[in-house]
């Protein structure tokens, strides 16, 4: 795929998981110290992104897009995993929830490595290449169902799962 | 001359003898050199005995027509004299036997004629070659009609060291119209046009003035001479260590293709010719494709097949969700799906970089679930990975929107007129006051799903204005705001 192509999905997706957590969760209404801590993380934050974007040059715009890029996927696998541990019993998160915790992982981790990739592409550090394993199909595939697999577990309702599950295979094929 | 330079046991090189294909032999090339100023000054004579305009004009006396211009054989003098008469307005159509040339005529702005008839003429040394009968016969009948429509033709056509082929004939010339011109720059070599004589201007019976000057490059002397000394002193400077890479050390290399191809005489033993290069390889005819049967029932079966998979799926989902939070949370995610596409798909391609900065900075709303992790934490750990997922997002966020400022700032132009974007900043200012005022005073709970709805509006903004020149910096600073109400009604 496309780098661009790849960067536009997974922007979409993260883009929409986000969305839904945001609407999940409602507004926060904090004290004043988490409103302080919350400040001067994103204090600190703003800082490097100031600093780093003034100093890049034109011609390494694109990699620098996908280097950032790579942040927001371990930002959003590090904010579902926190979700998941927040939560006093785990298995009673409602499903809406737990689906959200669950796919912003995985897309998530999906967009730190395939961002990570996208940057060593541009910057000349790794091949730009399109890498054709012969297997490669059977091995998306075989990632896929255990993406899929893995979340029926999370989820904890074999049955609907297996049903998703039989869903998605015959839509891929 | 030859024969008293071998008796002088002399070393000559001839300066018209560069092989014509090496582009680097192009610097010291004297025949190119020339042939170019050969070709502006035809056109300037022409200019000189031509009653009327190069180019068309409507003035208040009347109307004139442009002029139309043939120019036959388009080598280094034949792509001058189109320039030349481009640049003085004319209509110019070209013709050469080479069809490769036909590139490079447009690219000047010329017309490329072409015979009906397959011929290829690209001969040894970048030189034509000489061609069949059945395509002169097609060629004449070409270049008839053109003369009985253009106002002044130039010809170049030359085959080296034969006579000039006869391109336009004394009956052509005869069915041209009264103070027409014809300059024949190959009229050293026996001429092109048949009412040519050479060194003079002859005018036919029905007031066709033909040229047949061959000092050309001379009558214009300062630029002709500055061109021929700098092809004498480059090709010196090249001689040497152009293959041996050894500076500073002048000698004659005949594994030097130019060096060989111009070398006449050598320590009285004569040299010359050189061994041509091979003419380019004919073209291979291309295999005559099968008819193909067009499948018209294909497209629809796939789009029946996609439809139903998407009615089934949407469908299915219906089948699994388990509460109203869920389908209502479906709905959301399909119809943002729809704005998505529907945002980015008119993207000019100038502008994929920049989209991708402020969508990846827009995704920074990762912060977002950061900030309710930090805010509702339970454990260090959970804090940790809150706070992490906060400044990351924040960086991504910060420095993105800078990263797509830049690269949009790589689009403008000196000579843009000036922007005011910085007075989108007060609407902002002024919102964020107001939903501030209305959430601390907590009379109105219902503000801050109207400020998340707002937020979402102006990054679907963003990214939609992005799609082109012309708002791609208002979407920017959509994405801006869109982003700092989303912290503020987070917060």
């Amino acid at each position: 795929m496309h780098v661009l192509q790849f960067d536009l999905l997974k922007h979409c997706l993260v883009t929409h998981i986000f969305l839904l957590i945001q609407t999940h969760s409602g507004h926060l209404h904090p004290d004043f110290g988490t409103s302080a801590k919350i400040a001067g993380l994103m204090g600190v934050g703003g800082i490097a992104g100031k600093y780093i974007g003034d100093r890049v040059e034109p011609t390494s715009l694109p990699q620098t897009v996908a280097a950032f890029h790579s942040l927001v996927g371990i930002a959003a696998s590090a904010a579902a995993l926190g979700d998941y541990a927040n939560a006093p019993v785990a298995s009673e998160l409602d499903k809406v929830h737990l689906a959200s915790i669950y796919l912003a992982t995985v897309i998530g981790s999906v967009t730190c490595t395939g961002s990570l990739v996208a940057f060593g592409k541009l910057d000349g550090r790794l091949g730009s290449a399109p890498m054709a394993h012969p297997a490669r199909d059977k091995i998306n595939m075989g990632l896929g169902a255990a993406t899929l697999g893995a979340g029926a577990i999370v989820m904890g309702a074999p049955g609907k799962s297996v049903l998703v599950l039989f869903c998605c295979v015959w839509f891929v094929q | 001359m030859v024969k008293q330079l071998e008796d002088q046991k002399s070393t000559a090189f001839a300066m018209d003898c560069i092989p014509r294909t090496l582009s680097r032999g192009q610097t010291y090339d004297a025949l190119s050199s020339q042939a170019n100023i050969t070709g502006y000054r035809a056109v300037v004579e022409a200019s000189n005995e031509f009653g009327r305009f190069f180019a068309g004009q409507m003035t208040a006396a009347g109307k004139v027509a442009p002029a139309k211009v043939l120019v036959v054989g388009t080598g280094v003098a034949g792509l001058a004299a189109i320039q030349t008469a481009k640049n003085m307005g004319a209509i110019v159509r070209a013709f050469d036997v080479r069809p490769v040339t036909k590139e490079q005529v447009e690219a000047m702005g010329g017309q490329f004629l072409e015979v009906d008839y397959e011929e290829d003429g690209s001969g040894a040394g970048g030189y034509a070659k000489e061609m069949s009968k059945e395509w002169h016969a097609a060629a004449a009948k070409m270049l008839g009609k053109q003369c009985e429509e253009v106002d002044i033709v130039i010809t170049t056509a030359a085959i080296p060291g034969r006579k000039a082929p006869l391109m336009i004939t004394k009956e052509m010339v005869s069915k041209m119209k009264s103070g027409s011109v014809t300059v024949d720059l190959a009229a050293e070599s026996g001429g092109n046009i048949g009412t040519t004589v050479k060194d003079e201007k002859f005018i036919t019976d029905n007031g066709v003035k033909c040229l047949g000057y061959t000092d050309l490059a001379s009558r214009l002397p300062t630029t002709s001479s500055s061109l021929y000394s700098n092809n004498i002193s480059k090709f010196l400077l090249s001689m040497g260590p152009q293959t041996t890479k050894v500076k500073d050390y002048m000698y004659i290399d005949h594994e030097d293709d130019a060096v060989r191809g111009m070398l006449t005489v050598e320590n009285g033993k004569l040299m010359w010719p050189a061994p041509l290069p091979p003419p380019p390889p004919p073209k291979k005819e291309a295999a005559e494709a099968a008819p193909v049967e067009i499948d018209y029932r294909a497209p629809y079966v796939v789009g029946a097949k996609q439809a139903g998979y998407l009615g089934a799926s949407v469908l299915g989902m219906g089948c699994i969700a388990p509460d109203p939070a869920f389908s209502a949370m479906f709905t959301t995610f399909a119809l943002s799906n729809i704005i998505g596409v529907q945002v980015v798909l008119g993207v000019t391609h100038a502008l994929h970089s920049p989209l991708m900065a402020v969508t990846n900075a827009i995704s920074g709303t990762t912060a977002l679930g950061g900030m309710h992790l930090v805010a509702h934490s339970e454990s260090a750990g959970v804090t940790t990975l809150g706070a992490l997922a906060t400044t990351l997002s924040t960086v991504n966020i910060v420095g993105g929107f800078i990263v797509t400022k830049k690269m949009l700032d790589m689009f403008k132009r000196p000579d843009d007129p000036p922007e005011y974007y910085h007075l989108y900043g007060i609407p902002a200012a002024g919102t964020m006051a107001f939903y501030t005022a209305g959430s601390m005073s907590g009379h109105v709970p219902e503000i801050d799903s109207a400020a998340g709805t707002l937020a979402g509006l102006l990054c679907i903004g963003g990214i939609g204005g992005l799609s082109s020149q012309s708002t791609a910096r208002l979407g920017a600073a959509s994405g801006q705001a869109g982003v700092a109400l989303a912290v503020a009604s987070t917060l």
